[in-house]
């Protein structure tokens, strides 16, 4: 029971990492504003709230009482309810008074928003 | 073995610090900031249960909650709006 909780901890937490890593990466490279903000959602929901997910069930297994691996696991299942409730609202927020702020958009392809408010 | 999985997100902090740093307008700075805390919090509750520190998992509680409410004020600022609107 406890090699198979932290087998797939493991596995998440590999995922986990590798969201982190290219969603950081997309927020280096990309070319502007609403584009980063892409990489920004992988960076989060992939790699904070997945690892998180895994450590709850890691910390299961670990070689404690009861309560406190009842404690660990979650605390952390927490955490992941309130980054995954409120990183979309911050994002949406934030672009649309970024928007409003006049961020450029560099290679423009279609802005409906622009238009909508001509 | 639970340590090898902190360095990759290290790395990713590491290079979101370069656009918060480099970011060439605001929103991009702020972005980053968040996106690194949510990385932190994620961080935090794996050196909680690696060396068992409870402490850590109330500080990435309020980490996160306070990334927010940071985010929130700041788009509000820049859309030019007091907080009561």
């Amino acid at each position: 029971m406890n090699g198979i909780a932290a087998i797939l901890a493991y596995a998440l937490l590999a995922v986990g990492c590798f969201c982190a890593l290219v969603g950081a990466l997309g927020l280096a490279r990309f070319p502007n504003y609403f584009v980063r903000l892409h990489a920004a959602t992988v960076a989060v929901i992939g790699g904070s709230v997945l690892p998180l997910v895994a450590l709850a069930i890691y910390s299961l297994s670990i070689p404690a009482e009861w309560d406190i691996r009842a404690l660990y696991s979650s605390n952390a299942l927490v955490i992941a309810a309130i980054i995954v409730l409120t990183s979309p609202v911050g994002t949406h927020a934030m672009a649309k008074a970024a928007h409003k702020a006049g961020v450029p958009v560099e290679p423009k392809v279609c802005d409906k928003l622009e238009e909508a408010a001509r | 073995m639970l340590l090898y999985f902190a360095i990759p997100f290290v790395a990713a902090i590491l290079i979101l610090m370069y656009r918060a740093v480099a970011g060439p307008t605001i929103p991009d700075r702020v972005l980053a900031i968040d996106t690194s805390t949510s990385l932190l919090c994620a961080v935090m509750v794996l050196f909680a249960i690696m060396y068992g520190v409870y402490l850590l998992l109330v500080v990435a509680i309020a980490l996160a909650l306070l990334s927010y409410i940071g985010t929130l004020v700041l788009a509000k600022y820049l859309e030019g709006r007091s907080m009561g609107e």
